[in-house]
């Protein structure tokens, strides 16, 4: 029979990863939508950043008892930790590269586009690591 | 010929009549982490290897072998 600390810490990284794939796709709904108007101002960037690390806090397990924590960041999500990270970084590049053959054909600013890039760098992230946990939980 | 690292994980758990949420509380790690080696993911580190050898009365070597070499 699992442990009281076994079952909440299984239970965490089910909500986890669920949240990660909810908030990347929310960020990549909500940077979209702004793309049309004229782009995120400092304040957007300041709540979003917030809320990312906010969730990044809550998802390391910052604020449970070393037990709990030490369950949830075991090898297993360390190693989907690290693909989407990876995934975020080349993602991040090859979006770069995008926007950089982009100037050729439109007009648009700096601003503009390390907004496009880090959008698609963090989302892309997010859910890769959101996928990445539900699939190995898994049978 | 790309290597990989089989293990008789999944066996030798049954044969001690183990579920993985048992096997992955002994060794003190997540269920979805010993679903993952099981399903051959992801190869465990060493430390982690040993201690799921032990905790199953194995020697490391019965337990995880290079693909090839059986």
């Amino acid at each position: 029979m699992q442990s009281v600390v076994a079952e909440r810490a299984e239970r965490l990284s089910k909500h986890r990863a669920i949240a990660a794939i909810i908030m990347g796709a929310i960020l990549a709904a909500t940077q979209t939508q702004r793309m049309d108007a004229s782009g995120a101002g400092p304040l957007t960037w300041i709540i979003t950043g917030v809320v990312v690390a906010i969730f990044l806090l809550w998802a390391s397990g910052l604020f449970r008892n070393t037990a709990l924590r030490g369950i949830l960041n075991d090898e297993g999500s360390d190693v989907s930790r690290r693909r989407s990270l990876m995934i975020g970084f080349w993602n991040m590049l090859a979006t770069a590269v995008v926007c950089y053959i982009l100037t050729y054909v439109k007009d648009y600013g700096p601003r503009d586009a390390i907004q496009i890039i880090m959008s698609v760098g963090i989302c892309s992230a997010l859910i890769s690591f959101g996928v990445a946990e539900r699939v190995s939980a898994r049978q | 010929m790309t290597e990989r690292l089989l293990n008789a994980l999944r066996a030798e758990r049954e044969r001690l009549s183990l579920t993985q949420a048992d096997l992955a509380e002994r060794v003190g790690v997540s269920r979805k982490t010993i679903n993952t080696i099981e399903n051959l993911v992801f190869s465990p580190s060493a430390l982690l290897a040993l201690k799921i050898a032990r905790n199953l009365d194995k020697r490391v070597e019965d337990l995880f072998w290079i693909s090839g070499e059986d």
